[in-house]
């Protein structure tokens, strides 16, 4: 049986919560797929939506921008921007070709591990069916 | 627009001789007829120079960053204002400009111009094949004369594309109007089509059409240049070695600009569509520019296109904001 193809996802972290989250479902023995790389940062609010482009022209094959829930972000109102911008950025990358699977935003707190395990699953499912990015790509 | 011509010259003559203004922006004759270009009036024996017609689309706001600086490095002594012609779209890139700290309001000294529409020369030369030499814009159509003939266009197919869509021909902003303000744009309202035609492609068929025009792009910046929103005073673009952007023109650098210069200008954007005039190899950028308008006003209620004295769309937040992230089914 061919082994079957992994993506790459890329996923920006932020340090209370999904982070943590991410750390729970390690700690919890959840099972989610290897595909994710997880980059910590201080908040949702600073993931500078070039950073998405960058990784899906560095070779993601999708990317998770994943904070606290709306009301809950340690720094008051960080991922309320958040939600402002990646709103945009997200039609907007698929206004640009970017298929809406392979970008996702997510609220997932320090205590959902499973959530976190879950969401990696769904996106790599569903990117395991379309296949490998092509677009925005440099050449490797 | 050409009946305003008389009066933008004695305005200029007046305030230059009265000292004023210190300077007079406005527009003199160009190497054709109908490409009148910029014209930076000092001395007031030259007001003769200064036209004003159907023809006198580019829009000066930004010129306004290269000269407003008042007190005088030199003596110290503060300086009158810069005068400056300017439609209703000039008018909201000089608003952008002021809300965004680039100017005060008591630098400028605005001569607006209610506006009735301005003729795309390029526009008439492919409907008649002839060279255009003056406008008249009427009521319901425009008479256009030509090198070799008159002609009654409709205006949806002369008119430059912005008029097309204008909101605010009147400037909200002025120390004098000429003319009476006139209420609506010269055709009708902004519908997006040309956002929602590209939205109902495919993605892979939407990659095709953005690759296809930002390969062409040359980096030459004259989107920038032009553009009142993109008024940083040091721009990352300048730079010798960006960190986000090389100065590359592979692909994947060209669609890292575009987006880049889009996301910018992103609430911002005052569509007064100079971006796309300037640029040389005709990449249509306000499709960029309104896709951002129109997802800014159906998730957030802003009027698009914005209007600059208020705050900026992602500047702010609140606390009941949509997640307007699409799944699959709402894209396709
Ligand atoms: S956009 Fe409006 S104000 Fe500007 S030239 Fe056209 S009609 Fe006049
Ligand atoms: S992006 Fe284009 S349309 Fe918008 S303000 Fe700048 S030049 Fe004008
Ligand atoms: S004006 Fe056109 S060619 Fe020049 S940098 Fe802008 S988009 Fe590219």
């Amino acid at each position: 049986m061919p082994v079957e193809w992994q993506p790459k996802i890329v996923g920006f972290a932020c340090r209370w919560c999904t982070y943590a989250g991410a750390d729970l479902a390690g700690t919890s023995r959840m099972q989610y797929p290897s595909s994710i790389r997880l980059v910590r940062v201080p908040c949702s609010g600073r993931v500078n939506p070039s950073f998405v482009i960058r990784a899906f022209q560095r070779g993601a094959d999708g990317v998770l921008v994943a904070g606290c829930h709306p009301g809950d972000c340690h720094y008051t109102s960080g991922n309320l921007f958040t939600r402002r911008r990646y709103s945009l950025v997200q039609r907007f990358l698929g206004y640009m070709g970017i298929e809406p699977e392979r970008f996702r935003v997510e609220w997932i707190s320090a205590a959902e591990g499973a959530r976190f395990a879950q969401v990696v699953k769904e996106m790599t499912r569903d990117i395991q069916a379309l296949g490998p990015n092509r677009k925005m790509r440099e050449e490797p | 627009m050409r009946e305003h011509q008389t009066q933008v010259r004695k305005t200029a003559e007046d305030l230059m001789k009265t000292g004023k203004a210190r300077l007079f922006i406005g527009y003199t004759e160009g190497l054709e007829a109908a490409r009148p270009v910029a014209f930076f009036l000092k001395d007031p024996e030259r007001a003769g120079a200064l036209v004003l017609n159907e023809f006198c689309g580019a829009g000066l706001a930004k010129y306004v960053l290269d000269e407003a600086v008042s007190p005088d490095a030199l003596s110290g002594e503060p300086l009158p204002p810069v005068a400056i012609v300017a439609k209703g779209c000039d008018a909201l890139g000089l608003e952008r400009l002021m809300a965004d700290n680039r100017v005060p309001r008591d630098e400028l000294y605005i001569i607006g111009i209610a506006c009735h529409g301005i003729v795309d020369p390029g526009k008439v030369l492919e409907v008649t094949g002839e060279e255009p030499v003056s406008a008249q814009v009427e009521k319901d159509h425009v008479a256009v004369m030509t090198t070799r003939g008159s002609h009654r266009l409709a205006k949806a197919g002369c008119l430059m594309d912005k008029c097309l869509t204008c909101e605010d021909p009147t400037p909200r902003v002025y120390d004098v109007l000429l003319g009476d303000p006139v209420q609506e744009g010269p055709a009708g309202k902004r519908d997006f089509s040309g956002v929602t035609q590209v939205e109902s492609l495919s993605p892979d068929e939407r990659y095709e059409f953005w690759a296809r025009q930002f390969q062409r792009c040359l980096r030459c910046f004259a989107c920038r240049n032009v553009c009142p929103a993109c008024n940083c005073s040091v721009c990352s673009l300048d730079e010798r070695e960006p960190e986000w952007l090389s100065r590359s023109t592979d692909l994947p650098e060209q669609f890292m600009f575009h987006f880049t210069r889009a996301y910018h200008v992103a609430g911002r954007c005052v569509a007064c569509g100079e971006c796309q005039r300037a640029c040389p190899v005709g990449i249509p950028l306000m499709l960029l520019n309104e896709k951002f308008m129109k997802d800014i006003r159906d998730l957030f209620g802003e009027p698009a296109p914005h209007r600059p004295s208020e705050v900026e769309p992602l500047g702010k937040f609140c606390p009941d904001d949509p997640e307007g992230w699409l799944k699959e089914a709402e894209t396709a």
